[in-house]
């Protein structure tokens, strides 16, 4: 009798300890939704247009090296010395980035990663709701952020060079999601222009007109058609964008500089038109930070081409030096990012003014270039100017925007023939970046830059 | 409540009948002594029983017994470690008392001996597989935290690494090579049955170096450590099997009637550790010379704009003005420039030096070990203390263990194993991280480390270099509380018949405690880190063995079912911006950042294996196993793997003539092939997923990875050949293995195009092979008084992949290893180096095109088109050897290790002997040597002056790996027993401890063993200011009672 007994509380308790075996070997992760369902509601929808965002911040990309890598190439940073410069980053500076590059490499990666999540937001809102609304904030959004990508992607990997075979290539694009059996070649520069000026004029007319600037609005979509009309050649096109912005009365200049690139000083937003918004936990900013910030042993420094152009044009009163340039026993420093937490002013309508007076000054409107162009002196405390030219529309643009890795494309579209310490010509492959060597390897359409 | 008490009333009379049956029955007496058949010694400790029962006794300390019998016939069974088992039979009357002494003759080959193996045990003679064993009599001793650390060298096949010579530091185990590349390839733990949790949970950031949990196991309460190796002995383990299974059985109760009684052991030992070799470094006086012809020979500039340019704030700008610096007059320039000359030119800091200490290593263990027939016990406490070598650096650890076992009655019997074990470790960093690794190459020796008043030199503007500084800065603690037990019931049915169910838990409980403050740091970085980690795990096995002898025929068999689940719990909250330095809590931070996770994964599995055996000649053994995990994907849950074996003992045939069977006194051929498994995948890996996200406080979902519900474990074939052989009846025995491991399905991240938005798929497409042979020989060249047992043994190993779908794979960390097919796994892709241009002093290389050139920096595609694939980070040959003497009280044991097939690539070479003595790193002493006139032939190049970091990964950092090492020496002093008897002890022994003191290598760094922050498959072999290894001596004393 007792054996029987012993062996059946054995096995009850065995049996207890078994009985859930379905658990054991089917688990859900905890931290994860599946990718068959996420997109599914109007909820899934609007978190993953949050999650573009988030992907946008990523130091690769917007959170720093879309700026640090121009400035690089452009030689208007310099290595401070008290970073360790890695040879990625020695590459940039020398113009010779091989095609395994990390930062060129990860720029392509979180580009597409970006541009992928838009596609596949744009193929899921209207499935799951038909209210307008919400699909015109979802699409707008949606097509703003993915012309940016393209358009910073056509900046980089766009090749201009006559007689190469990528000559005219632009990158890949993609407009709805993307199998893992695909293999894209590259489109035209032009093709991808098109695209992405489809994508804005029609982000223009589907999203709401405030001044809110941590999310795509009417006034981001126009600022950066501005941009890009402004890139492409499109003078009209480019003062009107440029004219919208401005004449909505919601923005001004701030005659804080520091304003669009600190935190404490977020009262006073009205600079910026689109700005990537840093918080504790994801903070947009915190690459420039690592790349400039003295406190931080900060790897860059403005290098002596930069600083002439203050000195040896306009002189040592231009707010903009006092503000953003530091001299450490005979050593400048960049005070721009001094703030880890600031938000990345990707928009800002200073810009937005400089894009309208250049574009008038090609269309002959003198008077206009001059108005826009004193505007932006009057800020920073230089005086005005009653002559207009390329070369002081130039130095005004380099210095406005001075460690946002403008001036680099800004010399590129200019033609000039002297760019970096190298000196090389506008179309030099040697400033282009090339196609990642493992999207070469795996995508057999491409064809290297 | 009158039904309780009834329940209660029967429990009483079970018990006491069980008493009755027990104190009632007729019996008899059996008295006499066991002796060595040799020398006629007495033995002590030999142990005696019934067979088919539970009674039993064990001799005192003069070789004598008593025991009492049941009445009637029975079969005594007589036992010794080392002597060949005795059986006799007896008839006995009631109340008779019976005088037989016993004789019993060495077994030398110990081919009764019994080993542990998957849910069993087997007699080393039936053995059909490739196991190894490490008793505790091998690894006692050693001054070591973890018994992995003191079992190198001493099984075939296995290679031990010691990541480094930190306390609490990790240990890399490879068992019959690297059978994975993205997988797991550490071998499958087992304690006392559990599957056991290992790896490092305390990876707070910044630490490159790891830590393991293994360390939390006493290596004093291991009896044996048994290492399946083949497919036949590991494939039970079924998709966790495919790097071999270490099976760990702890020390277990022991009968102690008799005068014996209980065993008490007491151990202490303490001793002192040091580095085993120093990297040689410029100091103050070299360094400014070198780096100043240095800077003359760039043509940088004076003197005067040399010492300027010094980095961290070594040249005080403001020494003598305390004005700006550009604001300066010439004279006052001139002034500063004096002042700091004079104060540079007289600095001389030794950074490693003063990073460094006397280790100290303390252990005291006190154990008890006896019990009845009925009830048997082990008892067991210790306390281990390292101080380590390096400042700051040290493990503790407290541990309690209790194994118990009861048989209830004939039938039925219980029992637990368990133990708790704590420790605090306080680690340092090292390598890239900061502390030695900096200390040995960015910490300039014209640097001083304090200030004239005492204070740190520039501790914040020194950018981490005064680590003597950040060292103070810098807390980091490791707490870890871990519970390792299990439980069991047996039942009996017949003798021949058992049914077990055994359930095991091992939960973990971690603190990782990091802060650094204002020392090094501003009060903006100020931070500090408090990470949790609990693992929690259990498995029950339920498993019905059967072992039946009839005539020369002999038969077991098992059948068993086992459910494991082991689930991962934890969180870290990082607070940064301290208001005060005395405040060190994260919450107190201004900004706080935090982080949970929940891992979970579970097993499945059903086991069955079979065994025949005919008179001890001919032996058939079959296994299977079916599992399934949670990690694979849905559409690849179960897996079968199923594992044959065949043996042949040559030797018992008739057609042996005797006088063969003189000398070649046994040989057994032995083959398998089987089916092993590895499901080191990681959690959740198929599951295509999306993770939350945030952006501007608004919450988000991003993709994470692409699925594949196909994704399953890596499967690998193994075939084993071997033999087992003793000569001249086991004065020379040993054994023999040649295997061959094909694994397949490897798992792979297959490389899609970035334009999709992901990077990889991860399928099981990859193969690669592992081949070689084993070799292991115990040799007792002398066994009288005087006695000299030799046991070596060596191990080849040869690794190749096979396919990776034309990948190429980067190593885990930097170092340019990769795995490529048709190369060993982490092969490096390094430039030729062909020597220093003895006409211009600069570097040359073998280039793609057959020619010597420089490296072009300007072409960006130099590396990619004039590299090869060379080396192999792991060894082909390794193994050790052991002489053991003993001569009355004393004895000695020396052992060494060695391996050689190997290379280390020093990626911290390019930094310390690259030429680039403007990069602010110290530079090695062998920069003297340096090139300085057309005609000099030299391997260092000219001494020049570059700021920028090399990327000249070429063939000159790649060191030869090979290396032997005298491992251990152990001296020890038994007392004689009547000086031990007067204290009222059993015996007292004194010992010494050597470890690690002589090491023979052409290899440039500090030490060849070194595994680059405890990394996985591919980054092997590689240095980058990796802490060294420390050498230890140790004093102890043993004392029995």
């Amino acid at each position: 009798m007792k054996k029987i007994l012993y062996i059946i509380v054995m096995i009850a308790v065995s049996g207890f300890l078994f009985s859930s075996c379905n658990k054991l070997i089917e688990k859900d992760p905890a931290k994860k939704i599946s990718d068959q369902t996420a997109l599914s509601t109007v909820d899934g929808v609007n978190a993953a247009l949050i999650g573009t965002y988030n992907s946008m911040t990523n130091g690769f990309l917007y959170g720093g090296n879309i700026w640090v890598c121009g400035d690089m190439l452009a030689n208007n940073i310099t290595p401070s010395g008290d970073g360790n410069i890695v040879y990625e980053e020695t590459q940039m500076l020398e113009k010779g980035m091989s095609p395994d590059n990390l930062l060129t490499a990860s720029f392509w990666q979180q580009a597409y990663y970006t541009i992928n999540i838009t596609n596949s937001v744009l193929q899921a809102a209207p499935l799951v709701s038909s209210d307008k609304t919400f699909n015109d904030y979802i699409i707008g959004n949606c097509e703003f952020i993915r012309a940016m990508v393209y358009f910073d992607l056509i900046r980089y990997l766009g090749n201009t060079t006559e007689g190469t075979a990528a000559f005219g290539l632009g990158v890949p694009l993609l407009t709805a999601p993307s199998a893992i059996t695909d293999r894209p070649a590259r489109a035209t520069i032009e093709q991808v222009y098109t695209q992405i000026i489809k994508d804005l004029v029609d982000a223009a007319t589907r999203l709401g007109e405030t001044d809110a600037n941590e999310l795509a609005t009417r006034y981001a979509a126009q600022g950066l058609l501005s941009r890009v009309y402004f890139y492409h050649g499109d003078w009209a096109l480019a003062e009107a964008a440029a004219t919208v912005v401005i004449e909505s009365g919601k923005f001004g200049l701030d005659t804080n500089l520091m304003a669009p690139f600190s935190t404490t000083a977020k009262p006073s937003k009205i600079e910026t038109v689109f700005a990537l918004q840093s918080t504790t936990d994801v903070t947009a900013g915190s690459t420039l930070y690592n790349y400039y910030a003295k406190a931080n042993n900060g790897k860059f420094m403005p290098s002596g081409n930069i600083i002439n152009m203050f000195v040896f044009t306009g002189g040592n009163n231009d707010k903009r030096f006092t503000t953003f340039f530091k001299n450490t026993d005979g050593k400048y420093s960049s005070m721009m990012f001094d703030d880890k937490y600031f938000n990345v002013p990707l928009i800002r309508l200073a810009e937005i003014y400089l894009n309208r007076a250049e574009s008038r000054y090609n269309l002959l409107n003198n008077a206009g270039a001059l108005a826009d162009m004193n505007l932006i002196r009057e800020r920073v405390g230089l005086n005005d100017t009653n002559t207009v030219n390329l070369t002081l529309l130039y130095r005004e643009r380099s210095k406005e925007l001075v460690f946002q890795g403008d001036n680099f494309f800004n010399m590129k579209r200019l033609k000039k023939t002297n760019i970096s310490d190298k000196h090389l010509n506008w179309d030099s492959e040697r400033l282009l970046y090339l196609v990642p060597q493992r999207e070469m390897d795996v995508n057999k359409s491409l064809i290297q830059n | 409540m009158k039904r309780t008490l009834q329940l209660r009333l029967l429990l009483v009379v079970a018990w006491v009948g069980l008493f009755v049956s027990a104190t009632f029955a007729q019996t008899g007496i059996v008295h006499g002594t066991v002796s060595d058949k040799q020398s006629g010694e007495k033995l002590p400790g030999a142990n005696l029983y019934v067979e088919g029962t539970n009674i039993g006794t064990s001799t005192d300390i003069d070789g004598k017994f008593t025991l009492k019998i049941p009445a009637g016939k029975i079969t005594l069974i007589i036992s010794y470690t080392g002597y060949q088992k005795q059986q006799v039979i007896l008839t006995i009357e009631k109340d008779q008392t019976i005088l037989h002494d016993f004789i019993l003759a060495e077994d030398k080959m110990m081919l009764d001996e019994v080993v542990v193996i998957g849910y069993g045990t087997k007699r080393k003679r039936d053995i059909t597989s490739s196991i190894s064993s490490v008793k505790s009599e091998d690894i006692k001793e050693m001054p070591v935290e973890n018994f992995s650390k003191a079992m190198q060298g001493k099984a075939p096949g296995v290679q031990i690494t010691s990541d480094n010579g930190l306390a609490g530091g990790a240990v890399t185990t490879r068992i019959r090579g690297t059978s994975s590349i993205l997988a797991s390839s550490e071998p499958l733990y087992v304690v006392d049955g559990v599957p056991i949790v290992t790896g490092d949970f305390a990876n707070n950031t910044g630490f490159p170096d790891k830590t393991n949990v293994l360390s939390q196991i006493d290596p004093g309460d291991i009896a044996s450590i048994e290492v399946l190796k083949d497919a036949a002995a590991a494939a039970i383990y079924g998709a966790r099997s495919a790097n071999g299974v270490i099976l760990i059985t702890t020390k277990k109760g022991q009968l102690s009637e008799g005068k014996a009684k209980t065993n008490i052991n007491f151990n202490y030992y303490q001793g002192f550790s040091t580095v085993t070799n120093k990297l040689k470094v410029l100091d103050g006086p070299s360094y400014l010379r070198l780096t100043k012809e240095a800077w003359l020979n760039s043509s940088k500039g004076t003197e005067q704009a040399y010492y300027e340019q010094l980095p961290f704030g070594i040249y005080n700008t403001q020494l003598v003005y305390q004005i700006p610096y550009n604001e300066q007059t010439a004279e006052q320039i001139q002034a500063t420039y004096n002042a700091n000359k004079k104060v540079i030119d007289n600095t001389n800091s030794n950074w490693i030096d003063e990073s460094l200490q006397v280790g100290k290593i303390q252990s005291a263990a006190l154990s008890a070990q006896g019990g009845t027939s009925r009830t048997q016990y082990y008892l067991g406490g210790s306390y281990y203390n390292e101080k380590g070598f390096i400042k700051k650096n040290d493990f503790q650890r407290i541990n309690g263990r209790v194994n118990f076992s009861h048989n209830v009655s004939d039938r039925l019997s219980i029992g637990a194993n368990t133990s708790l074990s704590y420790s605090i470790n306080n680690r340092v960093p090292t390598g890239w991280a900061g502390g030695l690794g900096t200390a040995q190459s960015r910490s300039l020796p014209i640097m001083p480390i304090y200030t004239s008043s005492g204070d740190f030199f520039n501790p914040i503007k020194s950018n981490g270099t005064n680590t003597a500084a950040t060292r103070e800065n810098l807390t980091s603690q490791v707490n870890t509380l871990s519970l390792l037990a299990n439980v069991f019931a047996e039942f009996k049915f017949t003798k021949w018949l058992n049914l077990r169910n055994d359930f095991g838990l091992n939960n973990v409980y971690l603190r990782d405690y990091k802060y650094e403050g204002r020392v090094s740091l501003t009060p903006e970085n100020s931070n500090a880190t408090d990470r949790r980690v609990n693992v929690e795990n259990w498995t029950n096995f339920l498993t019905l063995n059967a072992d039946k002898t009839f005539n020369k025929h002999s038969i077991t068999g098992l059948l068993g079912i086992q459910a494991q689940n082991s689930t991962e719990y934890g969180e870290w909250i990082n607070g940064a911006k301290f208001p005060s330095p005395s405040m060190k809590q994260p919450s107190d931070g201004t900004v706080k950042t935090m982080d949970n996770w929940i891992e979970s994964y579970g097993f499945l599995s059903m086991i069955g294996r079979a065994a025949y055996a005919f008179n001890n000649k001919y032996y058939l053994s079959f296994s299977l196993r079916r599992d399934a995990s949670s990690r694979f994907g849905p559409d690849h849950k179960w897996g079968w793997f199923p594992a044959a074996s065949a043996g042949w003992t040559i030797t018992e045939e008739k057609f042996i003539p005797e006088n063969v069977k003189k000398i070649l006194s046994f040989f057994k051929f032995r083959g398998s092939y089987g089916i092993t498994g590895n499901a080191g995948i990681g959690n959740y890996q198929y599951f295509g997923s999306y993770t939350s996200t945030t952006y501007n406080g608004l919450p988000g979902i991003r993709i994470n990875n692409v699925g594949n519900p196909k994704l399953g474990w890596e499967s690998t074939a193994q075939t084993d050949v071997g033999c087992d052989f003793g000569l001249w009846n086991g004065r020379v025995s040993g054994g023999f293995d040649y295997y061959y491991k094909h694994t397949t399905d490897m798992l792979l991240n297959v490389n899609i195009p970035q334009t999709t938005g992901s990077s990889t798929v991860t399928m099981n497409v990859g193969a690669l092979e592992n081949k070689g042979v084993e070799l292991f020989l115990t040799s007792k060249n002398f066994t009288g008084k005087f006695k000299w047992t030799t046991d070596f043994n060596i191990s080849n190993n040869k690794n190749k992949i096979l396919s990776i779908e034309g990948q190429i794979i980067a190593g885990e960390n930097y170092g340019n290893n990769q795995a490529q097919e048709g190369h060993p796994i982490g092969a490096w892709r390094l430039v030729p180096y062909a020597g220093v241009d003895p006409q211009t002093g600069k570097e040359l290389y073998h280039l793609a095109n057959g020619k010597t050139g420089t490296w072009d920096d300007s072409d960006p595609n130099f590396f990619q088109n004039n590299s090869v694939v060379t080396g192999n980070p792991y060894p082909t040959w390794f193994g050790g050897i052991t002489n053991t003497f003993s001569y009355k009280g004393f004895d000695l044991a020396i052992n060494f290790t060695y391996q050689w097939g190997n290379d280390i690539y020093r990626d911290d070479g390019k930094f310390f002997e690259g030429g680039q003595v403007g990069a602010n790193w110290n530079q090695m002493t062998t920069l003297e040597n340096a090139w300085k006139k057309p005609g000099d032939v030299t391997d260092i190049p000219q001494n020049l002056w570059t700021s920028t970091y090399s990327t000249h990964n070429s063939t000159r950092y790649l060191d030869d790996g090979r290396f032997v090492r005298l491992k251990s020496i152990n001296l020890g002093y038994t007392i004689p027993e009547n000086w031990s008897k007067a204290i009222r002890m059993n015996s007292v022994r004194i010992y010494v401890t050597a470890e690690n003191w002589l090491t023979w290598t052409k290899y440039k760094g500090w030490d060849p063993e070194v595994n680059r922050d405890g990394s996985g498959n591919i980054t092997q072999g590689v240095t980058y200011l990796s802490p060294p290894q420390g050498k230890t001596i140790t004093f102890g004393i043993n004392l029995n009672l």
